[in-house]
């Protein structure tokens, strides 16, 4: 230990000895989870009420991330986004971002052990999954957004049918790149 | 004094498996709830569920698209080398399988406690540091398990059969000066003086000459000076030279260090200097400096038949010893000796012990009613009481109090002690052990205990 340094600042830092560089503590992953958990909750439900439920299962979710619940937790906005009409405003497309990097987070807290050490170069990989996926997922958004979301005077510019055969044909295109070559 | 301990076989140890993967939860959870999401969304015609729905998708989709092959394989080396000043380099090498982009990496050192780290696929590929031996004899030096990740947390493998770098560690050194020595010497050759008249020792008497004397020790000077006819001659006699034969006990049932505190725990590298530690250094140290001046040494592990080793002189047979002083390990089992094991005539016994049971004291009274001399060698090292609350400390007394009585009783019978741990209030090893080598009317009692 330096001189001067308090017991609780050395465990943040990495041993010296590791084999690899690994400066990030395993449950700082966990404690983003809940950050970004708690902040979603605070978009979709307000400061009141459920969003306390929301606060508990990401506090669940971060302490117990075997049993999933995670994702039970993006149900749960989701739910709660069933109460606000889908305009194209930046909460839609905050809430689209933030539900990946849940299941980023919720997949890391699930198989990285809270007292290890993580190498920044591990997360790389997800992050740069984060944006390949984004892209094309806020476009998407800001489209279906432009061209299904009501107007000012309720109509909609495509009908409900076209959306759900758009969302069709998504899914099996889906389907054929998934399934080629298996 | 003493020299730094050093590494013995560096093993390369080298594996190849085929992992075990399995579909991950997280994978599972995010198919299920995009396609829950989808439904809700077609249900309730929400637009924004439906697009919280599309970033679990594709995450998922990319998941199951960068599976890895279940058929590919993991292939590992392990590689241990003196790194130098007491510390040993261990390197990793490892050949991954394609499709995975990380990996949990568990790493104990010593037997200490696990560390987990998680690092990028090329990061895990090589695994090197360096870590500072504490202990001699047998030890597990590194132990890695590693459990591979696919993308997305899509694929996990069960954990690997874990990578163990073991060693033998040879003990330090000490150098000893002053050898102890039986009560009577018995053979023919050697460096020891003995009582008996022979060759190569130092001056004994002047003697009338008498029939066996050989002629070349016909003193001519005496002679002249006090022959008073022609017939008496006189002769120079000198002592004979004579080997020892040593047996090397040694009680390697329990292994407690310093650390009072890890008496129970017995962990590796929390407990300090360690009693199995002083007895090696004590037992190589002893059997390399009777060896050196031409004597039979013999070595006998209390807790193991196998680790037996017949008295016997020279190189060879020295390193057979110290072999067998490096990989002597605790048992953990009580050893019973309905007879206590042989040794030769005449043959000085050293007993290294803790001192910590009567087994050993009761082979060492054994042993000294047969006519031997017996020195019973302490090698509890010094405690230390840094993490020890209350009850252990009293424990800690009341051990010693029973110890205590049991070398009284030792030394009452004739066994000698010699402590062979550092000691800031006792004298200096040397000393002790130039105490033990005086003939018993200059020694004084007991005084190698100190």
């Amino acid at each position: 230990m330096r001189a001067g340094e308090l017991p609780m600042l050395r465990r943040l830092r990495a041993p010296a000895d590791l084999p690899a560089p690994a400066p990030i503590p395993g449950w700082s992953v966990r404690l983003l989870l809940v950050a970004v958990a708690v902040a979603l909750s605070l978009l979709v439900y307000g400061p009141h009420g459920w969003f306390y439920v929301g606060v508990l299962l990401a506090l669940l979710a971060a302490s117990v991330p075997d049993y999933l619940l995670g994702w039970l937790l993006i149900l749960f906005l989701a739910l709660g986004e069933l109460g606000h009409r889908s305009l194209l405003d930046w909460r839609v497309l905050a809430l689209v971002a933030g539900v990946q990097m849940l299941h980023i987070l919720a997949g890391l807290s699930y198989v990285v052990p809270w007292r290890s050490w993580v190498s920044p170069a591990a997360l790389i990989a997800p992050l740069r999954r984060f944006i390949a996926i984004q892209l094309p997922s806020q476009l998407a958004a800001v489209l279906a957004l432009v061209l299904l979301a009501p107007g000012a005077h309720g109509q909609r510019p495509l009908t409900f049918a076209a959306f759900t055969l758009a969302g069709a044909a998504a899914l099996a295109g889906l389907a054929r790149l998934l399934l080629r070559g298996r | 004094m003493s020299e730094a301990p050093a590494t013995s076989r560096a093993p390369a140890g080298a594996t190849t498996a085929t992992p075990r993967w399995t579909l991950a939860p997280p994978l599972v959870a995010a198919a299920a709830l995009a396609v829950l999401l989808a439904a809700v969304a077609v249900i309730s015609g929400s637009l924004a569920v439906a697009l919280m729905a599309l970033p679990l998708i594709l995450a998922a989709a990319a998941g199951w698209d960068r599976l890895p092959h279940a058929d590919t394989q993991l292939s590992t080396r392990l590689t241990l080398a003196d790194a130098g000043g007491g510390r040993v380099a261990y390197d990793l090498r490892a050949s991954l399988p394609d499709g995975v982009e990380a990996v949990v990496v568990r790493q104990r050192l010593l037997g200490g406690k696990a560390r987990e780290l998680v690092l990028a696929a090329p990061q895990a590929r090589e695994l090197a540091g360096e870590v500072a031996l504490l202990h001699s004899g047998p030890q597990e030096v590194v132990r890695f398990e590693l459990r591979l990740l696919g993308a997305e947390q899509a694929a996990i493998s069960l954990a690997e059969d874990p990578i163990v770098g073991d060693l033998v560690v040879a003990p330090a050194s000490t150098r000893i000066g002053s050898l102890p020595l039986p009560r009577r010497l018995q053979g023919m050759t050697g460096t020891h003086e003995s009582a008996r008249i022979g060759d190569g020792g130092e001056f004994r008497d002047i003697h009338r000459f008498s029939p066996g004397d050989r002629l070349r020790r016909i003193d001519w000077r005496t002679t002249a000076r006090l022959g008073m006819d022609a017939g008496e001659l006189y002769v120079r006699r000198t002592n004979a030279l004579a080997d020892v034969t040593v047996l090397i006990v040694m009680d390697s049932r329990d292994d407690v260090g310093e650390e009072v505190a890890e008496w129970s725990r017995n962990v590796a590298v929390k407990k300090g200097l360690s009693s199995l530690d002083v007895a090696r250094e004590a037992a190589s140290s002893l059997a390399g400096a009777y060896i050196a001046a031409g004597d039979r040494v013999g070595f006998q592990d209390l807790s193991s038949r196998a680790r037996m080793i017949a008295h016997a002189g020279g190189n060879r047979h020295l390193w057979k010893l110290r072999r067998a002083i490096e990989v002597t390990a605790p048992s953990g089992v009580p050893f019973r000796h309905r007879r206590a094991p042989i040794v030769p005539p005449g043959a000085l016994v050293y007993l290294l012990s803790s001192l910590l049971d009567d087994q050993p004291a009761e082979l060492a009274l054994r042993w000294l009613s047969g006519g031997h001399r017996v020195i019973a060698v302490d090698v509890l090292p010094p405690p230390r009481f840094a993490r020890a609350d209350r009850r252990q400390r009293i424990a800690h007394r009341m051990v010693m109090m029973a110890r205590d009585d049991r070398i009284r009783m030792l030394r009452s019978h004739g066994v000698e002690l010699l402590r062979w741990a550092p000691e800031a209030s006792a004298l200096p090893l040397a000393a002790r052990l130039d105490l033990l080598s005086r003939p018993p009317r200059w020694r004084g009692s007991q005084a190698a205990g100190r």
